[in-house]
């Protein structure tokens, strides 16, 4: 016991020793919002790379209420993926089920205007602006935000490392997933499988990713 | 039990404690740590009872706290955020110590053996006097776990003294060592 206790009194003195000032814990929000900014001007200006978005989308975001609120509900979705996947990177007394579930219910709404949309379409089905493997395009594109994201939630401190980095790897498959509404064509079936099915696998890649690399230290 | 003031007093004293260390303070750094490690020790033995590991989930929890300390927000309660590391740094010690039950096959320096050849019949309620954890398990599972992380026996030792192989003492200890996780993740943060 007594040289336990040595150890320990060893043990706190290294670490005082090795203490340096740190910045003060930023709010999870700010930190999540730059992640948002910069993953978002990443995957605007990789897709432009590739090509240009579909001639009058933003006309039909002000003519069609139903395509800008199923919109609008995909962009809140993904803010508060993000959110979820910084504060889950944070020791807290907070369970999974908690820090996710705002984020995965209007991940569900916004699936639900998709699934309503296969009988009521928010604009007219068309092939206009139509882009060869967009399904690539959606992963490709999604995959360096999940790389700085992963990177991000290694820098603080997350204890569950495979559901920090499916939160992380679902807003940023979700991102290029939402942005091919406006640069691909429109059509419910084609957005379910070749936009959305792209972009939840990012969610797969990044628990994997997550497992492995965001173990505490 | 602390009462209400004493645990206000207690979340004040470390958050500022935390906070000054956050910001290059060392004198205050070291009373934290200081006075968590014998915080640490007093949860874990009241969950644990003597516990081979627990000087070693003590020092990894404060290693733990101190790779940690970035994430402090001093805002946010003290408690919840300390606990939930110490929480989780106990869950994989014990995961670890299970993969280490796992492929434990050497012989452990204290044997127990008398002069007879026989192994001493110490009840194993006196090995785990105080540990909570143990109490709502299966017979079998505690005893594996008692006597080979409380007592110091080897997984061929025990297995000899309960009677039966070593691989059963292994799937035995394997399923003590889940469900005193279970047992941790299932109970609450004291906050």
């Amino acid at each position: 016991m007594n040289s336990d206790t040595n150890k320990r009194e060893q043990l706190i003195g290294e670490l005082v020793a090795d203490l340096k000032p740190v910045p003060r814990a930023g709010r999870t929000w700010a930190k999540s919002v730059m992640w948002l900014c910069g993953a978002s001007i990443a995957t605007i200006g990789l897709m432009l790379f590739r090509g240009p978005f579909r001639p009058g989308f933003i006309e039909q975001l002000f003519a069609h209420p139903q395509f800008a609120t199923e919109s609008a509900i995909g962009v809140s979705a993904i803010m508060i993926c993000a959110f979820a996947a910084y504060h889950s990177a944070i020791p807290s007394t907070d369970s999974r089920l908690r820090q996710a579930a705002l984020a995965l219910g209007l991940i569900t709404v916004w699936m639900g205007f998709y699934l309503y949309g296969l009988t009521d379409p928010a604009i007219a089905p068309s092939m206009t602006g139509k882009r060869d493997y967009c399904y690539v395009e959606v992963f490709l594109v999604g995959l360096p935000a999940l790389v700085f994201g992963i990177i991000a939630l290694r820098n603080l401190y997350p204890l569950r490392g495979a559901f920090s980095g499916a939160l992380i790897g679902l807003a940023a498959g979700t991102i290029p997933a939402l942005m091919m509404q406006f640069a691909c064509m429109y059509l419910v079936p084609h957005i379910l499988i070749y936009h959305i099915a792209p972009g939840f696998s990012l969610a797969l890649l990044g628990s994997v990713c997550g497992f492995f690399f965001l173990r505490p230290k | 039990m602390l009462d209400r003031q004493d645990h206000d007093r207690d979340e004040q004293r470390w958050s500022t404690w935390m906070a000054a260390a956050n910001g290059g303070d060392k004198i205050a750094y070291k009373q934290l740590l200081t006075e968590l490690a014998e915080v640490l020790e007093a949860y874990l033995r009241h969950r644990f009872g003597n516990l081979q590991l627990l000087e070693d989930c003590v020092q990894e929890s404060l290693l733990a706290i101190h790779c940690a300390r970035h994430t402090y927000d001093p805002a946010r309660p003290f408690r919840p955020w300390m606990f939930t590391i110490i929480r989780h740094k106990t869950i994989d010690i014990l995961r670890k110590s299970r993969r280490l039950a796992r492929n434990e096959g050497e012989v452990a320096a204290n044997t127990m053996l008398n002069q007879s050849g026989h192994y001493e019949s110490d009840p194993v309620d006196t090995m785990i006097d105080g540990a909570r954890m143990l109490d709502r398990m299966e017979p079998d599972h505690r005893d594996a776990v008692a006597l080979t992380q409380y007592a110091g026996y080897s997984v061929p030792e025990a297995a000899l003294r309960l009677g039966i192989s070593e691989s059963a003492l292994k799937a035995r200890l394997r399923r003590g060592l889940i469900a005193m996780r279970k047992q941790l993740e299932a109970e609450e943060i004291p906050l």
